[in-house]
């Protein structure tokens, strides 16, 4: 029996014993994200426009990230508002700097992978650099927004009389909170994924410098830098959209 | 207006301060070549050739194209000198790169009177790796001030005995046991170091500690077992890129790293937010403290298993697209290329979900007993 699927389904009994019918709804946008992500690279592949491809399934896994959850659909919809909003800043800086890095295609350390393979495949690598980064962050602010949002609209209805100062005090102190712990996740995802890479460098004995310039080293990394950029930025933004939000829902 | 001012109060000293420590590190990261040891060549004239047009065997169009460079040595014996330097590249840029004006290369450069002997060994990328993290850094002290740099440093401690571990792993020769004993006892030590800069000397952070260990050791167990009793049916462990090693004991080492921050996360929701609960209900009995903490380690599972699934299948994009237009269908790439970061989002996800039971049983079990006990 094929053990990716053996695996599949033991998530899915975890999931479903951590968190019962939440556990299946989050399965569920799991399987979405997975099937979206194949579709860009398909759509990629064939020569469709990158940017509109990775663009437009973005913000079907922010959908699918972020709906697929147990919450009040106000605080949905203010953690997918500011988490458009993010991703659209974020493309806005990762295209300049793509650019500047430089970091599209292989490197010398792939080159044991690329044999028997044609490079001359028309296809500009810069565009899947640019594509790869943009899907790469995307959990990553989703996550940020919706625990922003989550607390700040249980903030409220606890106490529906709170001041806007107060909610912005409060939202920034459990702020400092997620990133610290989004942080973590990232930096041991990074890590975690690039165990083999970096003893790669240590046993080939990479320089220091060898290794800060090194391509793959520098990719990986803007990876991660972009990712928490959007987890930093996701705080003040879902605070002043809730903010925004309730001056809204007070003069209706 | 006035609400943003009260979020992010602007204090223009401060910001002048953080731009000067930037535009003078900018300098630096770019007149910094004598800090290396190899030679370093900054293009300061491009003259580009004609193009050839390319067809592949998979009918892929393409073009080469020549660029003479014209380079300026900055650091090494040659210093100072000018040298001549053809470089090919693609439209692809798959292994080739197009250079531009201004941009530092690094080089290899036996001797000035050799020019075939003369190669560009890769581009010189530190200026950018400062700008951006300088970026983040100033972000985030702008937005959560002094707190930013507990963040930061446990990540630099986190990275310190990462790297400290794989010296272990490099010069000790690891065998099979030995990697996972490594990097298991390296996870055991970032739990507990990460753990005490969250909250401090308490038992909070021995209940984050013990649960988020548990977890991933449960989940990692259970992985092994499914992954041993289908015989890795699927999984082409051959295709793991930059191995010098033995390969499943290193693919299982990253895939317990990498899930420990999230499975950190999940528990640091679960603990922080019961002990809150406690502290504010104190007539709550066992079956409260468990309904409320499954329903936050409910509420994060999902996104996070999603942060873990999108980095590890983003990075196989470029070799995926390779593959594919190398005359090979979707299931081929998919088991090829895709297939090993699927299997460790999963493994990373069994222990993210394990972790929600288990952190929320023993908090409870914790938080009810200390009341008890009064």
């Amino acid at each position: 029996m094929n053990s990716i699927v053996i695996l599949a389904v033991v998530l899915l009994l975890t999931m479903l014993l951590a968190g019962g019918v939440s556990g299946l709804k989050a399965f569920i946008s799991l399987g979405g994200c997975c099937c979206i992500v194949f579709l860009t690279v398909i759509l990629i592949a064939w020569y469709f426009p990158y940017l509109w491809v990775t663009t437009i399934n973005a913000v079907i896994i922010l959908v699918l990230i972020i709906y697929l959850r147990d919450t009040d659909l106000n605080s949905a919809n203010t953690a997918f508002c500011s988490s458009v909003i993010i991703l659209t800043l974020l493309i806005l800086l990762i295209i300049p700097l793509e650019h500047w890095a430089q970091v599209q295609g292989f490197s010398s350390e792939n080159s044991a992978d690329l044999e028997s393979m044609s490079l001359l495949i028309g296809f500009n690598f810069m565009d899947a650099a640019i594509a790869m980064t943009i899907l790469s962050c995307l959990g990553a602010i989703a996550e940020a927004a919706v625990s922003v949002a989550a607390v700040l609209s249980e903030l409220l209805r606890h106490n529906p009389t709170i001041s806007n100062t107060r909610l912005a005090q409060d939202g920034m102190l459990l702020g400092k909170q997620i990133i610290a712990t989004a942080f973590n996740t990232l930096f041991f995802g990074f890590f975690g994924g690039f165990l083999a890479l970096f003893i790669w460098f240590i046993r080939l004995n990479y320089t220091f410098g060898e290794f800060l310039n090194n391509k793959i080293f520098v990719v990986e990394f803007l990876m991660t830098i972009i990712s928490i950029i959007g987890v930093i930025l996701a705080i003040p933004l879902v605070i002043w959209i809730t903010i925004l939000g309730r001056a809204k829902s007070t003069t209706h | 207006m006035k609400i943003r001012h009260n979020l992010i109060h602007i204090n223009w000293f401060k910001l002048l301060l953080f731009l000067l420590i930037g535009s003078g590190g900018y300098i630096f990261t770019t007149n910094n070549a004598h800090l290396y040891k190899s030679p370093i060549g900054q293009v300061v004239a491009v003259q580009n050739h004609h193009r050839t047009a390319q067809t592949d065997n998979f009918n892929n169009k393409d073009y080469q194209q020549t660029q003479t460079l014209k380079l300026k040595v900055l650091n090494g014996s040659y210093r100072g000198h000018f040298i001549k330097l053809d470089n090919t590249f693609s439209y692809s840029n798959a292994y080739d790169l197009r250079y531009h004006r201004g941009q530092q290369l690094f080089l290899n450069l036996p001797s000035l009177k050799k020019p075939s002997a003369i190669m560009i060994t890769g581009m010189k990328r530190d200026t950018i790796l400062f700008s951006i993290t300088y970026l983040a850094i100033g972000l985030l002290l702008l937005i959560v001030k002094v707190h930013g740099l507990m963040a930061l440093i446990s990540v630099l401690l986190n990275a310190v005995f990462f790297f400290a571990a794989i010296k272990i792993d490099v010069v000790t020769h690891a065998t099979t046991t030995n990697v996972l004993v490594i990097f298991g006892l390296l996870a055991v030590l970032l739990l507990g170091i990460t753990a005490l800069l969250t909250f401090g000397y308490s038992k909070q952070a021995l209940i984050l500690f013990c649960s988020s260990l548990s977890s991933t050791f449960l989940g990692l167990l259970l992985s092994i077992i499914i992954l041993t009793k289908t015989g890795y049916n699927g999984i082409n462990f051959e295709m793991m890129g930059y191995v010098t090693q033995l390969r499943i004991p290193l693919y299982l080492a990253g895939s317990i790293l990498g899930a420990l921050g999230a499975v950190m996360d999940v528990a640091t929701d679960i603990t922080a937010s019961l002990f809150v609960l406690s502290y504010q209900n104190p007539t709550l009995n066992f079956k409260d403290f468990m309904r409320a903490g499954r329903k936050i380690g409910q509420s994060v599972m999902g996104p996070l298993i999603n942060v873990l699934f999108l980095i590890f299948i983003a990075g196989t994009l470029p070799m995926v697209i390779l593959t594919m237009r190398n005359g090979n269908n979707f299931s081929y790439t998919f088991a090829m290329v895709m297939s090993l970061g699927i299997v460790q989002s999963i493994i990373s996800g069994i222990a993210i979900a394990l972790t929600i039971p288990i952190t929320t049983i023993l908090t409870s079990w914790y938080c009810y007993q200390k009341r008890e006990g009064k």
